[in-house]
């Protein structure tokens, strides 16, 4: 509750700012389906088969998924090049077939611009507790089930420049604060990354871009006590993001994009009563598909697809098996952009 | 335009003071070995008398420490001519200065001095599954034992030390008596005057003795989930280990009233229950131990498995634990 009354508390601020322009906002809601909710690996999904406990509460491994979103943002004018964006957003989702899996997100940018494509921002985004799935909790337990959710906190400060005429950068570094709920602490991780990203317009077609994130995880409640958890989950990671979007002379449609995302993560465990982490490393890709079209001047309708696969590399094939699985999902939302002007 | 810079100062102090979150806190126990003794054989159970450790060192007989500077003082592989076979329980009796040990064949007990098991006195036979003495008096004392023979069942004797004609001053038996059960018995409790008996399929069984040597007279048998395997009698209650069905708390007034219990650790197989003010230590073999929160014994509440190594019977000596394991003797600091 105390993060409601954070976002709301500063939503409050935003929207009282003076500056003598209006607040734009936006509404989308969004119909889904997510096929691997809990992300099983195939032998997970033949465990699950004659053990529903490992389901949680879900009765399919398939869910379809509803969301809404309501953003706003402001511009406070300095003066003619110069400007301070204040945004924000909330957003809820419910997958229906997964019952625990039930969360919100917000997020707040503040934006200092001088000049086209110079500006910097500084980004703070909030997970809710997001369900991943039941597991064992091996500290007090052998075969104890429980609900394992983490809540996200990153912040992040991006520098934006342009490099020419058609190119601009994005350079950032962010802290992601990734802490698990009672009784999965022991997964508590800090995260720090760099990133950058370089754009590029393509003159009648849209545009293309090339980041990479790198970053560090901190597992910071691994303390070397005697416990079954007792074992370091820090990592490294590299991640690599390309999105291509065309948003001219197009038929019918106004947009459409794809875009892949690859990660690939070390951890750096090596003790051999951790096979689960020793050794372990993964690639996870997503592929992302959309398409945009816009009703009016304010109504659109986004139709997106996402294909993820992760594949595990580990010493012992059955922790690849139990690690690697794939998820298809399905977006369908209807966007509503909308002014709010006092003056 | 006057009010822009205050106001988005102060929406960035606001976004840095709510930036950062702090992570949920378990309230978890954690443990750390702080010394093992190594035993050679399995370690199975202790005896504490000051820092002298009487250990049960499985195939490598009786084993006598001080703990406190890693120093065997004594050991013991054979009796007589005749080696110990797997001692698995010891006790020793400071009234009267008797060392008890349990092995495969039988329990035995002998005067602790140089010519300690040289001759010692056999009690029961080979299916003996645990014991307690009881002592208030020099040159007395009183022996319980049960076992995994349903036709030996619950058992117990007085023993004095008294002067035989042609033989010399030597401990005899003077009374015994038994209870057959319908099934077989496999651990014992005294607290007060209550005895308990793990009653392997049947659960417990609740006996009150008036006086210390006294026949046992049952209260009642309460039946628990999986096979009762080992009894520690508390202040107000029995602690039942339960193979492959955890462990139960039962007050002692449900022997008499309405045979309530309290199921805890229930997905792990428990062996051993050792308990000290508001800590139970449970023994999981090959799992290790299971520490539990006993404020409210009725709602035990778990502060965590810790893989100690394969690990029979703890037992609390001062404010560490000491773990009988695979291993050795394990010295652990819990830490709260």
């Amino acid at each position: 509750m105390r993060y409601y009354i954070k976002i709301i508390f500063t939503s409050i601020i935003i929207s009282l700012l003076n500056g003598g322009t209006p607040i734009e906002y936006s509404i989308v809601l969004t119909g889904g389906y997510d096929n691997n909710a809990m992300r099983f690996s195939k032998d997970e999904f033949q465990e699950a088969s004659y053990d529903m406990a490992l389901m949680g509460g879900a009765k399919t491994f398939d869910s379809f998924v509803t969301r809404f979103r309501f953003s706003a943002n402001k511009s406070l004018i300095i003066n003619d090049s110069r400007s301070v964006k204040m945004s924000t957003f909330y957003a809820t989702s419910d997958y229906r077939d997964t019952p625990d899996k039930k969360y919100w997100s917000g997020g707040i940018d503040a934006t200092y611009r001088w000049g086209s494509y110079k500006n910097l921002k500084y980004t703070l985004r909030h997970l809710d507790q997001f369900y991943l799935r039941h597991y064992v909790d091996r500290d007090i337990s052998m075969d104890a089930l429980a609900s394992c959710k983490f809540t996200d906190r990153n912040q992040a400060i991006t520098l934006t420049h342009r490099l020419s005429r058609y190119s601009w950068m994005n350079i950032g570094s962010g802290y992601l604060q990734r802490y698990y709920s009672r009784p999965f602490t022991e997964f508590d991780l800090d995260i720090i990354y760099l990133k950058g990203k370089i754009n590029y317009r393509l003159k009648n077609i849209g545009s293309v871009g090339l980041q990479i994130d790198r970053g560090r995880a901190n597992n910071i409640s691994y303390a070397p006590l005697l416990r079954p958890s007792s074992f370091d989950r820090s990592y490294q990671t590299i991640e690599w993001f390309i999105p291509l979007k065309i948003n001219k002379k197009l038929i019918f449609i106004n947009e459409i994009g794809v875009s892949a995302r690859l990660e690939t993560r070390k951890y750096d465990a090596e003790d051999p009563n951790d096979p689960l982490h020793s050794g372990r490393s993964h690639l996870d890709s997503k592929y992302d598909l959309w398409v945009k079209k816009k009703m009016s001047e304010n109504v659109s309708l986004t139709f997106s697809s996402r294909y993820r696969t992760r594949v595990t590399d580990s010493e012992y094939a059955w922790v690849n098996d139990l690690k690697s699985f794939k998820q298809i999902q399905l977006w369908f939302n209807i966007e509503w952009d909308l002014i709010y002007d006092k003056y | 335009m006057i009010n822009t810079k205050i106001q988005t100062s102060l929406v960035l102090f606001c976004l840095m003071l709510f930036g950062c979150i702090q992570p949920d806190q378990e309230s978890l126990w954690s443990t750390s070995v702080e010394k093992t003794i190594n035993t050679s054989g399995f370690s199975r159970d202790v005896h504490m008398q000051g820092d002298t450790a009487f250990i049960a060192a499985g195939q490598s007989g009786l084993q006598i420490w001080n703990i406190d500077s890693e120093i065997m003082i004594d050991q013991y592989e054979g009796f007589g001519s005749a080696d110990l076979e797997d001692v698995g329980r010891v006790y020793y009796d400071d009234l009267n200065s008797l060392v008890f040990i349990m092995d495969q064949s039988k329990i035995m007990f002998d005067e602790y001095d140089s010519t300690l098991f040289e001759a010692p006195t056999p009690i029961g036979d080979s299916h003996n599954e645990d014991f307690i003495v009881l002592s208030d008096t020099l040159d007395t004392f009183y022996i319980y034992f049960v076992d995994r023979d349903e036709g030996d069942g619950f058992k117990w004797a007085q023993y004095d030390f008294e002067e035989v004609p042609f033989i010399g001053e030597i401990w005899q038996m003077q009374s015994d008596g038994q209870i057959r059960p319908s099934s077989p018995m496999k651990g014992l409790s005294h607290g007060g005057d209550h005895i308990a008996v793990a009653g392997d399929q049947l659960g417990v069984y609740l006996y009150t003795i008036s006086s210390i040597g006294s026949t046992p007279e049952l209260v009642s048998r309460i039946d628990t989930e999986g096979n009762a395997e080992n009894v520690n009698i508390v202040d107000d209650g029995v602690f039942v280990s339960c193979d492959d069905a955890g462990a139960y708390f039962i007050p002692i007034g449900s022997f008499s009233g309405d045979g309530s219990s309290y199921r805890f650790a229930e997905d792990l197989t428990v062996d051993h229950i050792a308990v000290k003010d508001d800590m139970a230590s449970l023994s999981l073999g090959s799992k290790g131990i299971a520490l539990y929160d006993i404020s409210d014994p009725t709602k035990p509440e778990e502060k965590g498995v810790f893989p100690i190594g394969y690990t029979y019977r703890t037992v609390f000596w001062k404010d560490r634990l000491l773990a009988c394991t695979r291993e050795g003797m394990q010295v652990v600091k819990v830490e709260k």
